[in-house]
């Protein structure tokens, strides 16, 4: 019937062939000491410095703490009940939860129709357009905050340009609140967005479209009832990434926030550094983990659930 | 005709908008690099004449040039390192059944998404633990951890084309296995290999979150470099600095285009 449909038969064919063989081939290996080797190598490294750390700092999270002596005392929540009972740390994890939703759906509402542009072109426009969307990462991010710092400043070019078209009329003061922070982070974070939903939208057939519009569907029509519900798995993965990634930013936040203001990752910083509170430190630490992995969790339910929908549709 | 001149025009609108979002995402950037080239004493935009004086002045940042070096040095390391790593990781984990696999997959590549702030402060923990204190190979593990997912999938995606009747046959013309991975193997994945290499690199370059718990004062990364001089200076010698970064990164990915193609990046 349509290219994407004959692609994913032809896909799975070549799949359950190559898989029949590779079964043959993992049959073989599977106990093999090659393998097991193989395997062990980087999972040692792993465990050894990232996994045993993570470990270590969740351990010390239940202890409390003497910058002097080290660990003093045994068990204890109270590095936990400090953070939940303090309205001030309560409402440091209510900012950055608040600034990484409105960054994540400022970013897909910028984003998508760039998304479905770049999904629906191809040859030298797409490669060009490809290149100014990826370009932004390639610079270090403590540049790209650094010229947002330097725009949004009150003597800065965006201040300037506004006041010439009397939008303000005193100088800019946005830098050193949480609506720089915002702007900078949409920035920064844009492409993550783009790039997974590009991919999903490429592989909706455009043909879906076209019949729809056949059918008497308007633009907007063919959007909502077409196009989006069958890119639910790539909104799911771009606001998964986004999210996650500006609820853990440290850089933009510390450089635009001017100290005004915290979100987790820099108090998390601040106990390190500044109060070396280790474990209290580590206790915000952990809480941050189980705030990323809560949004992977839903996120990925969503997506998984979508996308059986997605083949539900496509296969009828 | 009439859907016909509608999606037209929709076309023409989707452009349009286009061109405003990529305007915005090179705005912030085209900005800088304009005020690298400025004749006067403070970043002002448009720059005020155009002079070159500000990049001999970035250079001679008081300890910037060594802690280029110490990023050069951490990145090609790491890059090296995780895409050895990865790479074996790649091999062991793909096109093979065994118990546990979602979770050890999950494992290697979990470092996407675990807040590399939560990363670097594990480790400095844990290095003062265990009282280690080789300050450049500490961030030189740190680095290898947050690196090695992107090496992983880029091996993983081809090896996902790879055919693996190859094997069968190296091995039936009597090829040893490293024999057959020199040859028959390492060759097909080899782009892989290095464009995560090269992603390995970007992020190591580019990394201030878990470099800030680890440098000391022998061992300042180029970014933590950067972030302490542009908090503290007015002048377009940062600008400047910035630019010759810019072009470095530019240069590589340019580079990595031509190795493996405009397609092979956006499939990353």
């Amino acid at each position: 019937m349509s290219t994407s449909h004959s692609t994913l038969v032809g896909g799975s064919y070549a799949k359950r062939l190559y898989g029949a063989s590779s079964e043959i081939l993992s049959r073989l290996e599977r106990k093999s000491w090659a393998f097991i080797l193989l395997l062990l190598v980087p999972l040692t490294y792993l465990v050894l410095v990232y996994g045993l750390p993570i470990l270590i700092l969740i351990a010390r999270s239940l202890f409390s703490y003497n910058p002097v002596t080290g660990i003093t005392g045994g068990f204890t929540l109270n590095n936990y009940w400090h953070f939940l009972r303090d309205p001030a740390y309560l409402n440091v994890l209510w900012s950055s939860l608040r600034i990484g939703l409105l960054v994540t759906i400022l970013d897909l509402v910028i984003g998508y129709p760039v998304a479905y542009l770049l999904a629906r072109i191809s040859g030298t426009k797409k490669q060009i357009l490809m290149a100014c969307i990826v370009s932004p990462l390639l610079v270090s991010i403590v540049i790209r905050t650094f010229s947002w710092e330097v725009l949004l400043r009150g003597s800065g070019p965006v201040s300037h340009i506004l006041m010439a078209i009397q939008i303000i009329r005193e100088p800019l003061r946005v830098l050193n609140t949480e609506t720089a922070v915002i702007i900078a982070l949409v920035h920064v974070y844009l492409p993550f967005m783009i790039l997974p939903l590009a991919t999903v939208i490429e592989s909706i057939d455009p043909t879906l479209e076209l019949a729809a519009g056949s059918l008497g569907a308007n633009n907007l029509r063919r959007f909502i009832e077409v196009v989006f519900p069958l890119s639910i798995p790539g909104v799911a993965a771009g606001c998964m990434l986004v999210l996650t990634t500006s609820v853990s930013a440290y850089v933009t936040p510390a450089m635009l926030s001017g100290g005004t203001f915290l979100v987790m990752p820099t108090l998390v910083a601040q106990q390190m550094q500044v109060l070396v509170d280790w474990s209290f430190g580590s206790a915000i630490s952990v809480v941050l983990i189980v705030v990323v992995l809560t949004i992977v969790a839903l996120f990925s339910w969503w997506a998984e659930s979508a996308s059986k929908y997605r083949s539900g549709r496509v296969a009828k | 005709m009439k859907v016909f001149s509608s999606r037209r025009l929709g076309w023409t609108v989707l452009w349009g908008y286009g061109f405003l979002v990529v305007a915005y995402l090179l705005t912030p950037l085209i900005v800088l690099v304009t005020m690298a080239f400025s004749a006067g004493g403070t970043m002002t935009f448009p720059p005020k004449g155009f002079s070159l004086m500000w990049f001999p002045a970035a250079i001679s940042i008081n300890g910037l040039v060594g802690s280029f070096v110490v990023s050069l040095e951490l990145a090609l390391l790491s890059a090296f390192f995780s895409a050895v790593l990865g790479t074996i990781a790649a091999i062991a984990i793909a096109n093979r059944r065994f118990r546990g696999k979602s979770l050890v997959t999950a494992f290697f590549l979990s470092p996407l998404i675990f807040p590399t702030i939560v990363v670097g402060v594990a480790l400095l923990q844990y290095y003062r633990t265990l009282r280690y204190d080789n300050v450049f190979m500490t961030l030189l593990l740190g680095h290898i951890v947050v690196t090695i997912p992107y090496t992983i999938r880029t091996v993983t995606a081809s090896l996902e084309v790879f055919d693996y009747t190859l094997l069968d046959a190296a091995r039936v013309l009597g090829a040893d296995t490293l024999r057959t991975f020199r040859e028959v193997m390492l060759p097909i994945i080899k782009p892989g290999v290095f464009s995560g290499a090269v992603f390995a690199f970007l992020i190591s370059f580019d990394n201030y979150t878990v470099s800030m718990f680890l440098a000391d004062a022998k061992n300042i990364t180029l970014p933590i470099r950067i972030y302490n001089y542009a908090e503290a200076s007015i002048d377009p010698s940062v600008a400047a600095a910035a630019t010759i970064m810019i072009l470095v990164s530019v240069v590589l990915f340019v580079g990595m285009g031509r190795l493996i193609g405009v397609r092979g990046l956006s499939k990353i």
